[in-house]
């Protein structure tokens, strides 16, 4: 704590910041290029250059590097005054000499930091009038484009990607005035976080692709603080829109969730809304009509079925379109349910329940030693960021998974033993043996042994991998840490953007109620809304097809579910509303819209045409219901306040605690993955381009391959899947018969399949198959 | 004065380990390992010894700043990475008497507890490496390097590590980023690399040439080395003298001997016809000095004088043969090249230089051109990362004030008319390279 | 009295004097007066010498435009040239100050001489590209923009411009 003079200005410092960190969060004006809050300093831009007084008589003052000094008590620089401004001035045109002239054609003017910098040192006249250097453009996927002439050399992206990221794929080469920034062969990023190359590059060396499609400046855009919805974490963007679409995403900084960072998904997977399906316009029996006229109609319908309606949401829609749709099914007498599977509501609300003091993505970042149980990066990307941070400062990182994950691939290089590769089945068993008070087990032994009392350990597990069984080992596993004196946050990334909001919802709207009124015949009409329940990893909901007269569904991607639909109304996406949603922690954060669809409708508009509620007395009533529910006065949506976990979810971990199955003669079933696809954006054309794996191929352990007996010769059928009541289920990929792909990293006893798979066959995650009821068929040709 | 790295240079090949030590090698560590190290540090304060590599830092006080209870392990860095132009000193004793580098390094070691010492070497001087790492092994076989030399409770290994290439692993923490196999960028100073080195371990650098002195001075004593000197100074110096003279070639001085004396006498003096304009005492980067100082000791403080400095004593003579501007120019080709392209002060200042300069010799230039190369000196100089663009225009900076009136007859007569010039010299148009 | 009669005849022989005087007017519209070079009438997207499009639609004139009449959505073609799929100019609120003429970089928006261009319906007012473009290159005969910036383009690649070196070659490890 102290404080320096910059041009006899007093700035305050905390002990640790350096000058230049101290001066930016004064609010002045210094220069900078390579310096960034999260990558450190480098020194290398020279353009922070300030002159130092001297202190002594006789001495003379001295041109320092701010980015790189120790602030201390009493220093006084010159900034404006002195000779930095020419040495500054020097730094901006030694960049002019080799900077191209392309400005006019360039997607970064006017957010460069380069033209920012070169009107704050005043430069305006290049001298040098020799020849520029050049280089060849390299190609880099579907998402980023590369101009590398623009390059200034602040390191920062390298920086980024292999210090912070712990990317490999991209690096520095050359050397001298030819340094340049390159993969080392052409084609897409491997890492999850490459977006970030676009905010981190000061110039326009790094672009975005999918901006660039649709280019507009940055000063006329409609831009607004926002949360993702792609992800349990709910990390800060901010939304650029123009002209009724969605242009380009960037994080918005925060000191709550996110700090500077997003995840690809984040970025380039809110462009769903851009996809050319995308139900823009009202139809009934696909017949286009204006909104009014749709709404009529449903109006009309509902009031004809009271009694027999179902509303269906899902976790990816936020608190506001829950409670909108809750008081429609009210009026109407029907039943509304937030999640479409009741076994994801129990799963997530058991995790919620069972999370310990759940840590933030600083928290992560900043603990002492680490287990991750599941596919941490393809379920939530920006907390296998945070988990990297750990892995940086070399503490010890446990992971157990059975599907591959890009965060094991990093662990793997450095630490092969601290990987755990089993089946979820047999997943409680094993997170039971990493208690430390066992000895001589054959996985896990102590696992934190060297770590002193007081340190602390995060857990994080992947809710929609887990069973409730090996959620209650975690929350044991905590118990056991803490008899050794450490201390441990638990926390579990969940399916869905919004998924606590709609469990802390489901507990008076709970998903088996409507699903079990559908089966039994007494629900004719359902509405959809943001959720896939004829798609995606609902075997359970197809057969109740037929017993649907009605189907409306109120959405913004064109699912499966809306492909059948009867009646259609286009819904406006996170960044063309307002909403409320809950995070993995619990907590509460509100976004507005960042720009308008014109002929979009929120479920608040719906409310408002079919039973009358105003707006205003909408929000209202949903500030106390969400107030009455989470017994918190004074209630905030600035991300500020988080939910009680424990108390909000109390006994509701206690639900179907499905016996763990023993059987040895069983293969699992596993959700095959990857960060970029989440619900909705696995629309987005330009990410989905990039997408690892193949559909309709069954991924497997070279192990398991033997022991079934499968080769590169044969097929897999996975036969028949049974529903919860054992029925079986038609699906037409049931007597379809899969070639399959060896991959280490899938765990031994499983097979991996993508979400398209799984849908087509019927199977649901984690199912598990008897051996006897496979059937390997030889591929012809 | 007494031959020090040159004194087995006369055997028709390197001596391997008994005949070194039958002509008096390794006799000083008798006088060194067992010895309160206390001392012999003081000693080598004492003595006045300062570096050869060309900043000239008492070695001594350099590593007294070592913390007596700096933790393990310690490493010492021998620099035999001689890139610097006209420098060529480090190679004679690596090819000709290995043995005399292990025993400069045992003594060196022994005194700062180091537990590994490397000898980072230039990568074009392999075959260099194989015979030195030959010798180590015949030390190693010896017992004079392992476990518990002499019985004194302290351990030594030696590696012999081969650069990649490129002129910056010369700076001492580039040198350490190569070692770890880092890109050879400087790193920042502080943390210093005595506090935080190789893998954040406590490190010296020197140079080889210092580290061969260390074990005579102790051997020998205090007042034997000043006695090696001349002209005030202490100790000897291999000087090497390169360019338009008759005998160019090392040769092992005191210090504090002239200029005249080297270039005119060792050196044989120029070639037939050929008139001295200037020179630069220690190697590209140092300053021009003149005919008019010949006369000055080449010792430490001796160039200082007139604004150079000796760096590592490597003259290039500079006749009348050549463009003075043409040599600049040559001299910034060969420093842009070998910038690491860390900074942007070196990085795209010393191309810009460069074109100043150029314009010069096509004749494209004017008055505002030199207060432009003035004013691009002058604000490099203070704002770069490491110490390469200063050393990079030392020549340039004292050029300009020492030819100033050369500066100005290229103004006027449209470019350069200096016999020797001809267009392919202007690099101006030339779209290769910087 | 003769003070009366001298000024109303005065009077008189003043208005005679000018009776005979050559005439300032022009006949419009037989006769019409030339402009200087720098009138600023009516705008017109150029092309550049080599027949291709100027405007790579930067956004500059629009974003200058006090009067907010300019309307451009900017895309590039498959060579990877970026030009205007869309350039409106509502001409009813153009003020016709040009300083959409001195922000553009490229040279592309000018204006012309021309300033016989109203209209009786103010939707015919608005101009769409396919009214702005003209097929020479107006004022500024050798103007390309493209050949001093640093992107490529059909039949100049990276490295061709006269102030440009070609591309480093990023696979030597000479330094």
């Amino acid at each position: 704590m102290g404080k320096f003079y910059i041009d006899d200005q007093e700035v305050n410092f905390e002990p640790g910041q350096n000058v230049l960190q101290a001066a930016l969060k004064a609010g002045i004006n210094a220069p900078y290029f390579c310096y960034h809050e999260a990558l450190g300093s480098a020194g290398a831009c020279r353009m922070c250059t300030m002159e130092l007084e001297p202190t002594k008589e006789g001495e003379n003052s001295r041109l320092v590097v701010t980015c790189l000094q120790a602030a201390q008590d009493g220093q006084r620089y010159r900034l404006n005054k002195g000779i930095g401004d020419h040495v500054r001035q020097g730094v901006v045109e030694y960049y002019m000499t080799r900077h191209p002239h392309d400005c006019p054609v360039c997607d970064e003017a006017g957010d460069c930091q380069l033209q920012d910098m070169t009107i704050l040192s005043h430069h305006t006249y290049r001298r040098f009038k020799g020849a520029k250097r050049t280089y060849m453009d390299q190609p880099m996927g579907p998402l980023i484009y590369n101009t590398a002439n623009r390059c200034i050399t602040c390191y920062r992206c390298t920086r980024f990607y292999q210090d912070y990221a712990l990317g490999d794929d991209f690096g520095v080469y050359a050397s001298g005035n030819r340094t340049t920034f390159r993969r080392s062969e052409e084609g897409h990023f491997d890492s999850p976080f490459s977006g970030n190359l676009i905010d981190v590059c000061p110039t326009g060396t790094f672009t975005d692709k999918v901006f660039r499609r649709k280019f507009s400046r940055t000063w006329q855009l409609e831009k607004n603080e926002s949360i993702c919805g792609h992800c349990s974490v709910g990390c800060h963007t901010e939304p650029g829109g123009r002209d009724n679409s969605l242009r380009r995403v960037h994080p918005f900084p925060n000191t709550k969730v996110n700090a500077h960072f997003i995840c690809d998904r984040g970025r380039f997977g809110e462009h769903f809304s851009e996809a050319n399906d995308r139900p823009l316009s009202a139809q009934i029996n696909g017949v286009v009509v204006d909104n009014q006229k749709a709404l009529d109609h449903i109006k009309d319908i509902l009031t004809k079925s009271a009694g027999r309606i179902g509303i269906l949401s899902s976790p990816d829609e936020d608190v506001s379109c829950h409670y909108a749709l809750a008081n429609i099914a009210e009026h109407f007498n029907g039943l509304f349910s937030p999640f479409v599977m009741p076994q994801t509501e129990d799963r997530t609300a058991a995790a919620l329940a069972l999370s310990r003091n759940t840590p933030s993505l600083t928290d992560i970042e900043t603990a002492d030693g680490a287990i991750i149980v599941g596919a941490l990066t393809e379920t939530a990307p920006m907390m296998d960021l945070a988990v990297r941070q750990l892995i940086k400062a070399g503490k010890t990182v446990h992971m157990l998974h059975a599907s591959p994950t890009l965060l094991a691939d990093i662990v793997r290089k450095q630490h092969p033993d601290q990987i755990h590769q089993a089946a979820p089945k047999n997943w409680a068993q094993i997170i039971s043996s990493f208690d430390a008070s066992h000895e001589a087990e054959e996985m896990g032994p102590n696992l934190f042994a060297n770590l002193d009392t007081g340190k602390r350990i995060i857990i994080l597990g992947v809710a929609v991998e887990m069973d409730i069984a090996s959620m209650h080992a975690l929350h044991d596993l905590c118990q056991a840490f803490e008899n050794k004196q450490l201390t441990v946050q638990l926390g579990f990334a969940l399916n869905g953007a919004n998924a606590t909001g709609s469990a802390m919802i489901s507990a008076q709207y709970p998903s088996k109620q409507l699903l079990d009124a559908v089966r039994k015949k007494e629900i004719d009409t359902l509405m959809v809304c943001g959720a896939d329940p004829f798609g995606f990893g609902a075997a359970d909901w197809l057969p109740a097809r037929e017993h649907i007269k009605q189907l409306i569904v109120f959405d913004n991607v064109n699912s499966p579910t809306l492909q059948i639909a009867d009646v259609i109304l286009p819904h406006a996406t996170w960044s063309e509303r307002r909403g409320i949603s809950i995070n993995y922690e619990g907590r509460i954060q509100g976004f507005n819209h960042a720009y308008q669809r014109a002929g979009t409708l929120t479920a608040v508009n719906l409310a408002t045409a079919l039973i009358g509620i105003s707006a205003n007395n909408f929000y209202e009533q949903q500030h106390n219901n969400i107030e009455t529910l989470t017994g918190l006065n004074e209630l905030h949506y600035n991300g500020c306040q988080c939910l009680n976990l424990h108390t909000q979810f109390e006994g509701r971990a206690e639900a179907n605690q499905v016996s763990i199955d023993t059987n040895k003669d069983s293969v699992q079933v596993v959700r095959l993955t990857w960060h970029g696809g989440s619900n909705k954006a696995s629309y987005a054309t330009a990410l989905a381009s990039i997408k690892p794996w193949k559909d309709n191929i069954i991924y497997l352990h070279p192990d398991t391959a033997k022991r079934l007996q499968l080769n590169a010769e044969t097929k897999l059928k996975l036969g028949n899947p049974t529903n919860a009541n054992d029925n079986p289920i038609n699906r037409s990929g049931m007597d379809q018969a899969f070639p399959i792909i060896l991959n280490d990293n899938v765990a031994v006893d499983c097979l991996a399949l993508t979400r398209t798979t799984l849908h087509h066959v019927g199977h649901l995650v984690n199912a598990i198959i008897p051996i006897d009821k496979l059937s390997i068929i030889a591929k012809e040709g | 004065m007494d031959k020090i790295l040159s004194r087995n240079f006369h055997h028709p090949h390197p001596l391997n380990i008994d005949e070194y030590q039958q002509a008096g090698g390794y006799r000083s560590l008798d006088s060194i390992i067992g010895q309160p190290r206390k001392e012999l540090l003081a000693t080598l304060k004492n003595s006045g010894l300062r570096g050869c590599g060309g900043a000239g830092f008492s070695t001594g006080l350099k590593w007294s700043f070592k913390a007596p209870d700096a933790p393990h392990p310690v490493y010492l860095v021998v620099n035999l990475d001689e890139a610097e132009p006209g420098s060529f000193k480090d190679r004679q004793v690596l090819y000709r008497d290995p043995h005399t580098i292990i025993e400069g390094v045992i003594a060196s070691s022994y005194i700062l507890e180091a537990d590994k010492a490397f000898i980072f070497i230039r990568g074009e001087y392999r075959k260099g490496a194989q015979g030195l790492e030959a010798a180590v092994n015949e030390a190693k076989a010896a017992g004079l390097l392992g476990y518990n030399i002499r019985n004194s409770g302290w351990n030594l290994e030696i590696d012999v590590h081969l650069s990649a290439g490129r002129y910056i692993c010369g700076e001492e923490t580039a040198l350490l980023n190569a070692i770890e196999g880092y890109r050879a960028n400087p790193r920042a100073k502080p943390p210093f690399p005595i506090a935080k080195g190789l893998w954040g371990s406590p490190t010296i650098v020197n140079n080889v040439e210092t580290i061969c002195h260390v074990p005579f001075i102790l051997h020998k004593g205090i007042e034997w080395f000043q006695n090696q000197g001349t002209n005030g100074a202490y100790g000897s110096h291999i000087f090497q003298v390169s360019g338009p003279v008759k005998n160019p070639g090392f040769f092992e001085l005191p210090l504090g001997t002239t200029a005249r004396e080297i270039i005119y006498e060792h050196a044989g003096g120029l070639l037939e016809g050929r008139e001295l304009i200037g020179f630069l005492p220690g190697g590209a980067s140092t300053q021009f000095m003149l005919p008019k100082d010949l006369d000055i000791p080449m010792h430490w403080d001796g160039p200082p004088t007139v604004g150079a400095r000796l760096g590592t004593g490597g003259i290039i003579v500079m006749d009348d043969s050549l463009c003075p501007i043409d040599f600049m120019i040559n001299l910034m080709q060969f420093f842009t090249r070998e910038s690491c392209g860390f900074c942007t002060p070196c990085r795209d200042g010393l191309p810009f230089v460069k074109y100043q300069l150029e314009k010069f010799e096509t004749g494209e230039a004017d008055m505002t051109d030199i207060d432009t190369l003035r004013e691009l000196c002058d604000i490099i100089y203070p704002n770069t990362f490491c110490a390469f663009a200063p050393g990079a225009l030392m020549p340039i900076k004292s050029g300009m004030d020492k030819f100033e009136t050369l500066f100005h007859q290229h103004i006027d007569n449209h470019g350069c008319t200096h016999p020797s010039h001809t267009p392919s010299t202007d690099a101006i148009n030339n779209k290769v390279d910087c | 009295m003769y003070k009366l009669i001298q000024e109303i005849f005065g009077g008189f022989i003043v208005t005679l004097k000018h009776a005979f005087r050559p005439r300032d007017t022009i006949q419009y519209p037989e006769q019409r007066k030339a402009r200087s070079e720098r009138f600023r009438g009516r705008i017109v997207l150029t092309k550049d010498p080599d027949g291709q499009e100027r405007c790579v639609s930067c956004y500059l004139c629009s974003s200058v435009c006090p009067v907010d009449c300019i309307d451009i959505q900017g895309t590039e073609d498959e060579n990877e040239r970026r030009y205007p799929a869309k350039f409106d100019i509502n001409f009813s609120r153009c003020i016709l100050c040009g300083l959409c003429e001195e922000a553009c970089p490229t040279l592309a928006i000018q204006l012309t001489q021309d300033y016989e261009f109203c209209s009786t319906n103010r939707e015919k007012l608005l101009y769409h590209k396919e009214d702005l473009l003209i097929d020479g290159t107006g004022k500024h005969p050798d103007y390309s923009f493209y050949h001093h910036a640093g992107v490529p383009i059909k039949g100049k690649a990276i490295g061709d411009n006269p102030d440009e070196q070609k591309p480093v070659d990023v696979y030597t490890n000479l330094p």
